[in-house]
């Protein structure tokens, strides 16, 4: 199927399309939560989780009645805190009055799968392509009021932003606000083509950030101060982009070190690197009529799964070519046959193997 | 940068020479430890560069806790870095990951002397290993479950209680 109209409809009329042509709209979901798998399971894992792996069985009590754990130095206790999730983070704060305010304290890392029913033990929404759940959003909005910042980390993948619309503007104020260090921001399917808030670019503390199931916002409208002067680590996962918004979200982040694409299922984008700093490029499952590495001095590693250029998947390959990338020295790929590959001044036609590459490269 | 008095050396079974220190526990026990383990400590490297005689005094640390305080530098200290990614790496960071979980099976008044030692010594993957360990114990837990089982003593006044109570169910309920 050509991702392209699916594109700006709802689930219902998508399905109601699908069945008009007699194809079974059930096989959407099931695509759909493949995709969202890959996505979820590519996300980086969040760094506290309500597992408790290292608690030692029995050995949680005080027999003499002493408190040592609350006369341990104030940042000891904040670096306790600080492998908690909120919802036990904050719950310190009624132990006593020495705990009282500590958690206001320590960079907060908030993961909304923690506060659904279950307690999201994942990290992540187990039902994918299930329905929102409205008072996760609400419990967003009241952490990230309440806590002063910074907030070291942000998963936000449980939401149906749509419905949200308002909150996700509040909340991008807010993180800009207090200073988050890495977010991971992602849509729950439908529409895919949701406008990522402009108001993302204000979040000049980020050092790490993965976006899912967006559709970039509209870079020439923003300041041209706008970008990401921290930012060591973008992934854009199920998200549609014009070259040129494409182009500007690498420009504006001069500090890049690793990019990972999956699922960029828009055709006719190009994707051209021109990085002082990137060292680990990562594209899978994605429509690129042109991968263009032209000005990498830092990349070491070029890793292409699947990528397809023009039309549906199939018909035409990507076009990879790769210019000054003097430190480059791995390249994988997984797909059996290539538009064709430049290296400098060497062409490689299809069919070629993975060793031409080895060769070129010099190792 | 003059050698340490308190550096000695030991033989490694490949045949080499290692450097050693003495550490002497706030008890008079003396460690004798390969230098890179006990570097491990930021405490004890400042000390070591700064040199002395008859061993490092570690007043706050006593014998048991500095006992166990060694076995993980030690452990930490003889793990090379092997390639990242590699099926050694992988193996490596299991194995540790398993030695660590068995080193905090240990009393609550253990892991707190633990916890003090580590943040004395600076030995800050031992810090971390322990205020983990706790926060593991406080997870899912009510904070009156939190309170008996550390013996924290609620010095909140009713009042103060339950604002603090409608507090927190009216950010997370």
């Amino acid at each position: 199927m050509d991702p392209q109209p699916i594109i700006g409809f709802s689930m219902r009329e998508v399905r109601a399309y699908m069945e008009r042509d007699g194809l079974d709209s059930r096989m959407l979901d099931f695509g759909m939560g493949l995709s969202l798998g890959v996505v979820y399971g590519s996300l980086p894992d969040p760094p506290v989780s309500p597992a408790a792996p290292l608690s030692p069985a029995g050995a949680g009590c005080a027999p003499d009645g002493v408190d040592r754990i609350s006369r341990l130095p104030e940042e000891v206790l904040r670096n306790v805190i600080s492998h908690l999730p909120a919802k036990d983070a904050a719950r310190t704060a009624a132990l006593a009055w020495r705990w009282r305010g500590l958690w206001r304290s320590v960079p907060l890392a908030l993961v909304d799968a923690h506060l659904l029913p279950d307690g999201g033990a994942g990290g992540r929404p187990r039902d994918m392509l299930g329905r929102d759940s409205p008072g996760v959003a609400a419990a967003v909005s009241r952490v990230l009021t309440a806590h002063p910042g910074p907030f070291r980390c942000v998963h936000l993948t449980c939401s149906t932003m749509d419905a949200h619309r308002a909150e996700i503007a509040r909340w991008l104020e807010l993180l800009a606000a207090k200073g988050v260090k890495e977010l991971v921001f992602v849509n729950r399917p439908w529409p895919l083509d949701l406008r990522l808030p402009a108001s993302l670019f204000s979040c000049t503390s980020l050092t790490c950030l993965h976006i899912g199931v967006w559709r970039l916002p509209d870079t020439a409208a923003l300041p041209l101060a706008a970008g990401f002067p921290n930012l060591r680590e973008l992934g854009l996962h199920i998200v549609l982009m014009e070259d040129r918004d494409l182009a500007f979200l690498l420009d504006r982040s001069p500090v890049l070190e690793t990019l990972v694409i999956f699922f960029a299922y828009q055709t006719e984008v190009r994707l051209r690197l021109v990085s002082r700093t990137l060292r680990c490029i990562q594209v899978c499952f994605s429509h690129f009529v042109d991968i263009a590495v032209v000005d990498a001095p830092c990349l070491e590693r070029l890793l292409l799964w699947v990528t397809w250029g023009r039309g549906s998947e199939g018909s035409e390959r990507s076009r990879v070519k790769i210019g000054h990338a003097p430190k480059l020295r791995v390249v994988r790929y997984l797909q059996l046959e290539m538009q064709g590959l430049e290296i400098g001044d060497t062409i490689i036609k299809v069919p070629f193997k993975l060793n031409c590459i080895h060769r070129v490269l010099g190792f | 940068m003059a050698a340490a008095d308190s550096c000695d050396g030991i033989s490694t079974s490949g045949g080499g020479w290692e450097k050693t220190v003495t550490l002497v526990s706030s008890d008079d026990a003396r460690f004798e430890v390969r230098e890179a383990a006990a570097s491990l400590s930021q405490t004890v490297r400042r000390m070591i560069r700064a040199g002395g005689d008859g061993g490092i005094p570690l007043p706050k640390v006593d014998a048991r806790t500095l006992s166990t305080v060694l076995e993980y530098c030690n452990k930490h200290a003889a793990v090379p870095a092997p390639a990242p990614e590699s099926s050694s790496a992988e193996a490596a960071a299991v194995d540790l990951e398993w030695f660590d979980k068995e080193l905090m099976h240990v009393d609550l008044a253990t892991l707190c002397s633990l916890i003090r030692a580590a943040d004395y010594l600076e030995v800050a993957g031992l810090l971390d290993l322990t205020c983990k360990t706790v926060a593991d114990m406080i997870k899912s837990k009510t904070a009156e479950e939190i309170r008996q089982m550390f013996g924290i003593q609620n010095d909140f006044t009713p009042e103060e209680e339950e604002q603090l109570s409608r507090e927190n169910a009216g950010v997370f309920e």
